[in-house]
């Protein structure tokens, strides 16, 4: 009896009542408003997902046979090796091909190279470039 | 002496190169549209990492194109990133001023962002475009109902309500939404 005394206390009740109240002002979904995604044909992308994963595996293939030609692989090394990659594999490597050749920080470094070159050569060649 | 110093040197390069890394130029072997295709299956897969490297691809390769920028708004929406989601959407919007659905949802994110004023001026543009749209007919509810005009979104519920098939899963969200507007319910 004393128990359910205790819970019906006021004090207990209204800390409980203005603390829900607040919860109540928080959205539940917080993008559930927004126009989905489209694909390039203009279709949303719950519309075909029966075929999104086939959409996404002939682009992979296609950005990993570039790669592959790319790194110097003839077409029938690049379809060799195409044959024994799985599809998660694929999925990697399609995944990783953006970041490979160093990105800005390779461009970076390659310009710093020839510049030391230029200033290299012709420091031993005795000339000199003048801006006047 | 230096002709013997550059012979040296150039043999010095020559050993050096064999040793360098081999400088190898990547070709992107997708258009615009197929980078646009593959983020959508990223997004769609969950991999929104990926999908943003894709959007963002398939928006700098064609600078016509507006939708691309609406997924990558959509992604960082996804990923909580309301900011980003508005500037992309905004850069929709520059490309295409008269698509709605970036006016839609750039309202939203505005919304999200405490940006009432400017969320209801892009609501009502893009409800102005496509009156009969549902989803632009919720948003534009939403920002009422933030701005204090609760009559009005009410009304506008009611007709997304009416308008929406039994089985379509926004009507559960517009009902909850009216609920919170009426102060109901949770």
């Amino acid at each position: 009896m004393n128990r359910q005394k205790w819970f019906f206390n006021t004090r207990v009740c209204w800390p409980i009542l203005v603390a829900y109240l607040f919860i109540a002002f928080i959205p539940s979904n917080a993008d559930a408003f927004l126009a989905q995604s489209r694909l390039s044909s203009g279709e949303i992308v719950s519309e075909r997902s029966a075929d999104i994963a086939s959409i996404q595996s002939a682009l992979e293939n296609k950005v990993v046979t570039q790669r592959l030609a790319d790194y110097g692989l003839t077409p029938e090394e690049v379809d060799a090796k195409l044959g024994s990659l799985s599809d998660e594999q694929l999925h990697q490597l399609a995944g990783l091909s953006g970041d490979v050749g160093g990105g800005i920080l390779g461009a970076v470094i390659a310009v710093l190279l020839v510049i030391l070159l230029v200033v290299l050569i012709l420091h031993i060649s005795d000339k000199r470039i003048v801006i006047s | 002496m230096r002709l013997a110093c550059c012979l040296v040197l150039c043999f010095a390069f020559a050993l050096g190169g064999c040793a360098t890394p081999r400088i190898v130029v990547l070709s992107d072997p997708l258009d615009a549209r197929e980078h646009n295709d593959l983020g959508a299956s990223y997004e769609a897969s969950g991999e929104l990492d990926l999908a943003l490297g894709a959007y963002e691809t398939a928006a700098a390769r064609d600078r016509s194109w507006d939708q691309p920028l609406i997924n990558l708004g959509n992604v960082h929406a996804a990923l909580g990133d309301w900011k980003e989601a508005a500037a992309s959407y905004r850069q929709a919007l520059k490309r295409n001023p008269e698509n709605p659905e970036a006016m839609n949802n750039l309202a939203f994110a505005q919304t999200n962002l405490g940006q009432e004023r400017d969320a209801l001026k892009w609501s009502a543009q893009a409800l102005k475009i496509e009156p009969g749209n549902v989803l632009f007919k919720s948003t534009r509810a939403l920002v009422l109902s933030r701005t204090g005009e609760k009559a009005e979104a009410l009304r506008l519920l009611d007709e997304a309500v009416r308008d929406l098939p039994g089985e379509d899963p926004l009507r559960e969200e517009i009902i909850a939404l009216r609920h919170r507007i009426a102060g109901f319910a949770p």
